[in-house]
């Protein structure tokens, strides 16, 4: 084998070619470097990058010029010399004549499965050498195209990488919840739309949160410590985060360089397990309270009976007698209270429903909310006519008092609250009318939703008109609201009237 | 009539002791269901009143224990309770006991009364 000691003037060729990535910088490089030759007078490149992607580089009046192709090139890989069939692609392509021709078919590794050709690309060069000079030429051009396969090969790694990197951001930025990588100085490297749709460059804290340091609960301090994942929720305005952080390390026993940070958003879950939490809570003070009822009702009989012993001992109408009648009214009222917080806090209420007065139940409601109705303006009017309803009493009083309760809350100092019974045709209807800051139009469809309240966490489930709504229909009731923001509002239940006997 | 009090309620006893006492009835107490055990074969009392829920031994619990021994003589036992809704009425009649009282009482003398009548 001859080997051939390569010129000073390939090295250099072979030193600049190394350097481009790109088809079209490889073409002109090639056409400026080869065109010096003697006896060619034009190059042209044919390149594939997928099946329907065939494009042809060539020189139009002293341009570059590059041009999609409908047709594909010949597929055999040997060089030749003067192939019609070449020819004939090519003069199509230039829409021109083409005269003496050169065929270097280069077979370039694509990691794009996609080309189907075996042959994706190829350099055609037009000349003017003579059948004897053919030979000296084709072995100069060897050298120099033989190496374009390389070039064309990083050329399109490139161009496979540069579409991947789209395709990787485009992913990246498709997810939903924000992810931030970061250096241990917590400025941002690199972040998906999510986190951020601006493209600015700053520390995550910042650009995430608009803070000037780290997030309060922030887990990144303790993965630059330990080099380990951490995760811990932290607050940007009044959603709550969950945040994974993964260190990645260059060497595994090496400092953290990066940090990935991955945010879950989950202030709805959060807030969903604080009302389940809530109505726990409500549910033991419910249970609490039976208790504590039952255990009064035993020194409160002896209070009531000791002052009945004493009352029957003294004189009628003396002081003593009076005093002990106080005692007695008192302990009466301790027994009307304990009697109310029994049914309202009833855990089984009974499955039966009765024939009860409302005034009666309304009374007993009220009996409960005596303080928050101390500092505002109540009236209460009961209707005279006989006004019963099927319901079971446990869940009925805790309705009403819902209604009254939610009013009061609703209602400033010395404002008013009117409480109506009365009684329309077949109908029994009770209302609780408000001068509080009343409901907004845009709310007013989702009050009775389920967890819907516009109190402070921990002053409310939202379960209250959901449940009072259901418990009320369930009776062959409902519940209508009218109000007016920064008036007042009106809650009215309306009750078939029931037969019987209270 | 002799009458035994068992109340855990100190408050409940003495009203109900004097309320037996000013109507002529001789009356005395115990402070859970031991003493009132003690006190109830010793005195052999017509009438007992009788709490349910008590530490220790429950009312029903020392019916069961002294079940021969108010077979075996004229003795009427009358339970009282504020745990209306544990403790059913039909039960109490079963376990030995002639009448069942929820606290707080409508009246402490509605109580001497009912018992008179159970006497008669």
């Amino acid at each position: 084998m001859e080997i051939v000691k390569p010129s000073k003037k390939i090295i250099n060729y072979l030193d600049k070619l190394t350097g481009l990535s790109d088809v079209e910088q490889i073409y002109k490089f090639i056409y400026q470097e080869l065109s010096s030759f003697k006896k060619i007078r034009n190059i042209s490149l044919c390149f594939s990058t997928s099946v329907n992607n065939n494009l042809i580089y060539y020189k139009e009046k002293s341009r570059v010029c590059a041009k999609q192709l409908d047709r594909l090139w010949s597929s055999d890989t040997n060089m030749r010399l003067d192939n019609l069939e070449d020819s004939k692609f090519l003069a199509n392509c230039l829409k021109r004549p083409v005269g003496q021709l050169l065929s270097f078919p280069l077979v370039v590794n694509q990691l794009n499965e996609k080309v189907s050709s075996s042959v994706p690309a190829v350099i055609y060069i037009e000349h003017i050498a003579s059948k004897t000079e053919q030979d000296e030429l084709i072995k100069e051009l060897i050298s120099y195209i033989q190496p374009v396969q390389f070039a064309l090969e990083r050329a399109f790694l490139q161009a496979f990488m540069h579409s991947a990197s789209i395709e990787w951001q485009n992913t990246f930025d498709g997810l939903k919840d924000p992810i931030c990588i970061i250096d241990k100085n917590y400025n941002s490297l690199r972040s998906n739309k999510s986190f951020s749709k601006s493209a600015e460059k700053s520390q995550c804290y910042k650009v995430f949160a608009g803070l000037n340091g780290p997030c309060r609960g922030c887990p990144v301090g303790e993965v630059l410590e330990t080099g380990k994942y951490q995760m811990s929720v932290i607050k940007k305005g009044s959603d709550t985060f969950e945040v994974h952080s993964y260190p990645i390390k260059i060497n595994n026993d090496e400092a953290v360089t990066t940090i990935v940070s991955h945010y879950i958003n989950i202030t709805k879950k959060q807030d969903l397990l604080g009302k389940m939490l809530q109505s726990e809570k409500l549910a033991v003070i419910g249970h609490l309270a039976g208790n504590i009822a039952h255990e009064l009702n035993n020194p409160l009989t002896g209070i009531k009976s000791l002052t009945e012993v004493l009352s029957a001992e003294v004189e009628g109408g003396s002081q003593i007698h009076q005093d002990l009648n106080e005692v007695h009214k008192a302990a009466l009222r301790c027994q009307n209270i304990i009697k109310s917080l029994m049914l309202f806090s009833s855990e089984n209420p009974s499955a039966n429903k009765k024939v009860l007065s409302i005034n009666e139940q309304v009374k007993i409601s009220l009996t409960l909310l005596k303080s928050a109705m101390r500092s505002l303006n109540v009236k209460v009017n009961l209707t005279e006519e006989t006004a019963n309803v099927l319901v079971v009493p446990e869940l009925f009083i805790q309705v009403l008092f819902n209604l009254v309760q939610n009013a009061c809350q609703a209602t400033p100092e010395s404002g008013n609250i009117e409480i109506t019974t009365l009684v329309e045709g077949n109908t029994v209807v009770f209302k609780v009318k408000d001068s509080g800051c009343g409901i907004a139009k845009e709310i007013m469809s989702e009050i009775f939703n389920p967890f819907f309240t516009t109190k402070q966490k921990n002053q409310g489930t939202g379960l209250g008109l959901s449940m009072s709504q259901g418990v009320v229909e369930s009776f062959g009731g409902k519940i209508i609201v009218n109000s007016t923001e920064g008036v007042g509002s009106e809650f009215i239940i309306r009750l078939p009237k029931a037969l019987g006997e209270a | 009539m002799k009458v035994l009090i068992i109340d855990d309620e100190s408050s409940v006893r003495r009203a109900l002791q004097r309320a037996f006492t000013s109507r002529g009835h001789q009356a005395s107490v115990a402070i859970d269901a031991i003493e009132g055990e003690s006190l109830w074969l010793v005195e052999k009392p017509e009438m007992v009143i009788l709490d349910v829920l008590m530490p220790k031994m429950t009312g029903p619990q020392l019916l069961e224990k002294l079940k021969d021994f108010i077979k075996n003589y004229p003795v009427k036992v009358i339970l009282i309770s504020a745990y209306s809704g544990e403790f059913d009425t039909k039960q109490s009649l079963s376990k030995g006991a002639n009448l069942f009282i929820e606290k707080p009482f409508e009246n402490i003398f509605s109580v001497v009364d009912k018992a008179e009548e159970l006497i008669i």
